[in-house]
C-alpha cells in the first residue's frame, strides 16, 4: 500500500521556484520604498491612478530607486510612483475582486453624501448607504442597502467602489434569494485590497461623519454583521428595516424583523441584555451552532445572545426553523452563548439538578449569582456567572479557559475547585475535606446535559476543527446507499430510524443518533467493548451498542455477543463510510501527568492506566495516541520505560498464548 | 538568527513551501506568489522568529485563505507567468497524481492544511501544531479525519503514519 507522504510528493513534486532568497529581499526593498513614500506625503496610488488615466502621463514609469535613496521631495509629485503596482489603466475595469465586479472611479470630491464612517484594518473609509426600493415577496416587504465606499489614498483625490453593471434606480429583489447588492462588508474588503495594492493607508474623505455613535449601542455590531454578511433582511409587519443616520441597518429593539436564509424567511427579536421574549422566564439550555441557548420550556422560543450585547430569539423553533436559525448564528460569525439575563436563572436550575439542598439565601447581581449549599458534611458558597466576578485569581481564570475543571489553588484562591460550563462555577469549601465535595459537585455540574450535553469523546475537550457529522447527514449516507430507512423522528439535532441491513433474515434495528443523554457513570472504564466492522463499539448495561461515527454518537438497541444483530448493526457506519470507536469515558480521571487538570480519555486508555496504576507504573514519556482500536501509553515501572499498546490489531508481536509467561528483560513478565 | 540562517533558510523551505501551497490552493503560479509573500514577512521578522518554519507556513496559509490576496497573486503570477511561459515548469499531471490532488482539494480547509503540513511539508505534529493554531491533539484529530476522507474518496493510503505521535 502506498504510503501518503509519497503519494502526495508524487502529486506535487517538490521543485524548487525560480525565486531565491534575493528575491525575498528585493521584495522587501520594493515594499519598503513604497511605504517611505507613502510616509512622508509625497505621492501615492491615487496620483498613480490618476494620472494615468491621462494621455499625457501615461508610460511616464520611474525606474525603481535604491532603499539608500534620499527622502522623496516634493518635485515627486509630479512623477508618479507606479513602480510594482499594476498601472490602474491596464486593468479592466470594472475590476474583478473575487468574483465580483467592482467599479473604481476618482473624482476631485464626494458627489453624494457619505453617512458613516467605516474603519479598516489600517485607515478608514467612507460609506454611503442608500435603501433600495421595497420588493414585496408573499406578504413580508423586503429591502436591501446600496453600497458605495468613498475613501482617499494619498492625494487630494477620492476613489469610489461600488457594485459595476447596476443603474442606480435598479430594483433590490425580484425575490426571495435574487439579484441583491453588494454587501458592505465586500466593497470595504476590496478597499483594503486595493489601497494595499496601491501602497497607500485609505482615509475617509472630509465631511464623513465622525465615527459611529449610537444611542444606545443596541443592534449596531448585529447589523453590520448581518450586512457584511450579505443576507438579505426584511420585516414581517410589512415595515421595512430602516436605516438611520447612524447605523447601517436600524434594528429597533423588540421588534421583529427577519433574514433570509436559503431563500427562506427567518422571523427574529433582538434586544439588549435586558431585553428577552418573557415566555423564556423559565428556561432550559441546549446546544445551538456551536454554543449554547436557552429554550422555553414548551420550546417554542430560543435565544442567544452574540457579540457580548444582543440577544437573538427566534420563535417557534421547529427543526426547520432552528435549523435555519443555527445557519443564520454561523453566517454572522456567532457563537452563541446563554444571553446574561438568564444566566443565574441557568445556573441555579443547574444547580437544582445536582440535587444539592440550598441553604441560606440567594444572592443575586446582574452578572453573578450567590448560594451556599450543604454537601455531606460541608457547606459549599457557590458563586456563578460571569468569571471575572467570582473572586478567583487570573491564574485560575486562565487555566479555566483551558480545562472544564480546575481545582483551586488553596494559597490564592482557597478551597475549592471551579467548573467552566459557558457559565462559570465557583464552588468554595471550608477547608480540605470539603474541596473534596467542591470537586466532585464541579464535576457534576460539568456533566449536565446543559454544559455539554452529550456523552464525552476522546480528547473531547480539544476543537477538532471540523463540524462533526450530523444525524442528518447519517442518514443521507445510508439512504445515498441504497439502504432502506424508516420511522425517522428528529428532534433538536438528534435522530430516531430503523435502518434495514441487508442480510438475509436480518430485521430493522433502531437507532438513535446525535445528542445522547446519559446519566453519570454510564460509561466507565470497565463498560465493555466489543468488535463491530472494522471499529469497536462500547456495550453498556443494558446490552445497547454506544459508539461514534466521526464523532456523532449513535445507539442502537440491544444484542448479545453472539447475535446476528451484531453484524446486522456493522453494516451501518460500514454502508455509511465510517469506522466506528466508542465513546470515551464520562467520568473524568485524574491525569497524574497534569496535576489539578481532569481529563477524558477512552474506556481502553482508562482501563490500562488502571490496571498499570494498581502495579506500580507511572504515566510517562509522552502523549497517549490511540487509533479507534488501539491506545498506546508509556509507563515508568521500576525505573525502565513501559510502553502499552492495546486493542486489536496489536502487530508485531510473537503470538503468544493467555497464561503463557514471556521472558522480559531480567525476569518473567506478566502473561502474554 | 543570523542573515545567514535567514537565506538558508529560505533555501531550504521554498520547495516544500510552494509545493503544499500547489496542493493547498491548485495553482503553482499563486503558491509561488504566496510563498514569497510569506517569506518576505518572514524576513521582515527574522529575529523575533522562534519557530520560523512554522510561522512561515502559517502566514503562507493565511494568504492562500484570503481571497482577494489571492486574486491580486493570480493577476501577478499571470503576467509572471506569461513571461516564464514554456520554462520548464513540472507538469506531474498522471492520471494518480490528478486524483490525488483531487482528493486533497476536496478535504476541509483545516483538514487539507493538517494533511499537507504533516505529510508533504514534513512537519511535526508541534510544528503543525503552531503553524495552524491549535493543540497537538487537535492536528492528530484531524489528520485521522483526513485520512480516513482520502480513503473515502479513493485512495489507498498506508496507514503507519495514521496517527503520528511525535508530540
Amino acid at each position: 500500500m502506498p504510503d501518503l507522504q509519497q503519494l502526495l510528493t508524487d502529486s506535487v513534486p517538490q521543485v524548487a521556484p525560480d525565486f531565491d532568497a534575493a528575491d525575498i529581499r528585493e521584495r522587501i526593498s520594493r515594499t519598503e520604498r513604497r511605504r517611505r513614500r507613502v510616509a512622508v506625503g509625497t505621492m501615492a496610488g491615487v496620483v498613480a491612478v490618476v494620472a494615468l488615466t491621462v494621455a499625457s502621463l501615461q508610460g511616464q514609469r520611474e525606474d525603481p530607486v535604491d532603499v539608500a535613496d534620499p527622502p522623496a521631495t516634493e518635485t515627486d509629485l509630479s512623477q508618479p510612483e507606479v513602480e510594482g503596482l499594476t498601472p490602474l489603466s491596464q486593468w479592466p475595469n470594472p475590476i474583478d475582486f473575487a468574483g465580483v465586479e467592482v467599479a473604481v472611479e476618482v473624482f476631485d470630491a464626494p458627489n453624494e453624501p457619505i453617512q458613516s464612517r467605516v474603519p479598516l484594518g489600517r485607515g478608514e473609509a467612507g460609506l454611503n448607504y442608500q435603501p433600495s426600493d421595497l420588493a414585496e415577496v408573499g406578504n413580508t416587504t423586503m429591502q436591501a442597502f446600496i453600497n458605495r465606499v468613498w475613501f482617499g489614498c494619498g492625494t487630494g483625490q477620492v476613489v469610489r467602489m461600488m457594485e459595476s453593471d447596476r443603474a442606480d434606480d435598479a430594483p433590490a429583489f425580484t425575490g426571495p434569494g435574487s439579484s441583491r447588492w453588494l454587501p458592505a462588508g465586500a466593497l470595504l474588503a476590496a478597499v483594503e485590497q486595493f489601497s494595499t495594492e496601491m501602497g497607500c493607508v485609505p482615509v475617509a474623505p472630509a465631511g464623513t461623519p465622525a465615527a459611529i455613535t449610537h444611542d444606545n449601542g443596541l443592534g449596531h455590531e448585529l447589523a453590520v454583521k448581518i450586512d457584511q454578511a450579505g443576507l438579505v433582511t426584511c420585516c414581517a409587519d410589512s415595515r421595512p428595516v430602516g436605516n438611520s443616520p447612524d447605523r447601517l441597518i436600524s434594528l429597533d429593539e423588540g421588534s421583529r424583523w427577519s433574514v433570509l436564509i436559503d431563500d427562506q424567511v427567518l422571523p427574529l427579536t433582538f434586544g439588549d441584555r435586558d431585553a428577552y421574549p418573557p415566555a423564556l422566564e423559565s428556561v432550559q439550555t441546549s446546544l445551538v451552532a456551536d454554543g449554547q441557548a436557552v429554550t422555553s420550556p414548551d420550546g417554542q422560543q430560543i435565544a442567544v445572545t452574540c457579540f457580548d450585547t444582543t440577544t437573538i430569539a427566534v420563535t417557534k423553533p421547529s427543526a426547520p426553523t432552528k435549523d435555519r436559525f443555527e445557519q443564520f448564528l454561523r453566517t454572522i460569525d456567532c457563537q452563541p452563548v446563554i444571553p446574561p439575563a438568564f444566566v443565574n436563572q441557568v445556573a441555579l436550575g443547574w444547580l437544582q439538578d445536582s440535587g444539592v439542598p440550598v441553604v441560606g439565601e440567594v444572592t443575586e447581581t446582574a452578572e453573578t449569582v450567590s448560594v451556599t449549599v450543604s454537601a455531606d458534611d460541608s457547606e459549599l458558597e457557590i458563586r456563578a456567572g460571569r468569571a471575572d466576578l467570582l473572586g478567583l485569581t487570573t491564574a485560575t481564570l486562565t487555566k479555566l479557559a483551558e480545562t472544564p475543571v480546575v481545582v483551586l489553588n488553596p494559597d490564592t484562591d482557597g478551597h475549592g475547585a471551579a467548573a467552566n460550563c459557558g457559565i462559570h462555577f465557583g464552588i468554595f469549601a471550608q477547608d480540605e475535606q470539603g474541596a473534596d465535595r467542591a470537586l466532585e459537585l464541579a464535576d457534576q455540574l460539568r456533566r449536565h446535559p446543559g454544559c455539554d450535553g452529550t456523552i464525552a469523546t476522546p480528547g473531547a475537550q480539544e476543537d477538532s476543527g471540523e463540524t462533526a457529522t450530523t444525524a442528518t447527514d447519517l442518514i443521507a449516507a445510508l439512504q445515498a446507499s441504497g439502504r432502506d430507512v424508516t420511522d425517522q423522528k428528529t428532534n433538536d439535532g438528534s435522530a430516531t430510524f430503523k435502518f434495514q441491513p441487508t442480510a438475509d433474515g436480518a430485521n430493522p434495528v433502531d437507532i438513535e443518533a446525535g445528542a445522547i443523554s446519559l446519566p453519570p457513570g454510564t460509561v466507565t472504564a470497565q463498560t465493555a467493548l466489543v468488535r463491530l466492522g472494522d471499529g469497536e463499539a462500547a456495550q453498556l448495561d443494558d446490552r445497547s451498542l454506544l459508539f461514534l461515527c466521526d464523532g456523532l454518537p449513535i445507539r442502537t438497541a440491544g444484542v448479545e455477543p453472539d447475535d446476528p444483530g451484531l453484524e446486522w448493526i456493522a453494516e451501518l457506519p460500514a454502508v455509511a463510510g465510517y469506522t466506528p470507536r466508542p465513546p470515551g469515558i464520562s467520568e473524568p480521571v485524574q491525569d497524574p501527568s497534569k496535576a489539578d487538570e481532569q481529563v477524558g480519555m477512552s474506556i481502553r486508555e482508562a482501563r490500562i492506566r488502571t490496571a498499570a496504576e494498581a502495579m506500580g507504573m507511572t504515566l510517562c514519556c509522552g502523549d497517549p495516541s490511540a487509533s479507534p482500536v488501539t491506545t498506546n501509553l508509556g509507563f515508568i515501572w521500576e525505573g525502565i520505560e513501559v510502553y502499552v499498546s492495546a486493542g486489536w490489531p496489536v502487530t508485531d508481536l510473537p503470538e503468544y498464548q493467555p497464561g503463557q509467561i514471556i521472558p522480559f528483560a531480567d525476569g518473567p513478565g506478566g502473561p502474554g | 538568527m543570523t542573515h545567514e540562517s535567514a537565506e538558508a533558510f529560505c533555501a531550504g523551505i521554498r520547495a516544500p513551501l510552494v509545493g503544499s501551497l500547489t496542493l493547498f490552493c491548485g495553482d503553482r503560479g499563486v503558491a509561488e506568489e504566496l510563498a514569497q509573500e510569506a517569506l518576505m514577512r518572514a524576513f521582515q521578522r527574522w529575529d523575533a522568529l522562534d519557530a520560523p518554519k512554522a510561522w512561515t507556513y502559517a502566514c503562507a496559509f493565511n494568504l492562500a485563505r484570503s481571497r482577494f490576496r489571492r486574486v491580486v497573486a493570480e493577476r501577478r503570477a499571470q503576467q509572471r507567468m506569461a513571461v516564464l511561459a514554456g520554462d520548464g515548469a513540472v507538469d506531474p499531471d498522471t492520471t494518480s497524481a490528478v486524483a490525488i490532488r483531487s482528493a486533497v482539494a476536496d478535504l476541509p480547509t483545516r483538514q487539507r492544511q493538517t494533511i499537507i503540513c504533516r505529510f508533504y511539508a514534513g512537519l511535526s505534529v508541534a510544528e503543525t501544531a503552531r503553524a495552524m493554531g491549535c493543540a497537538e491533539g487537535t492536528i492528530k484529530a484531524l489528520t485521522s479525519q483526513a485520512i480516513a476522507n482520502l480513503r473515502k474518496a479513493g485512495l489507498d493510503v498506508d496507514t503507519t503514519e495514521e496517527i503520528p505521535t511525535d508530540a
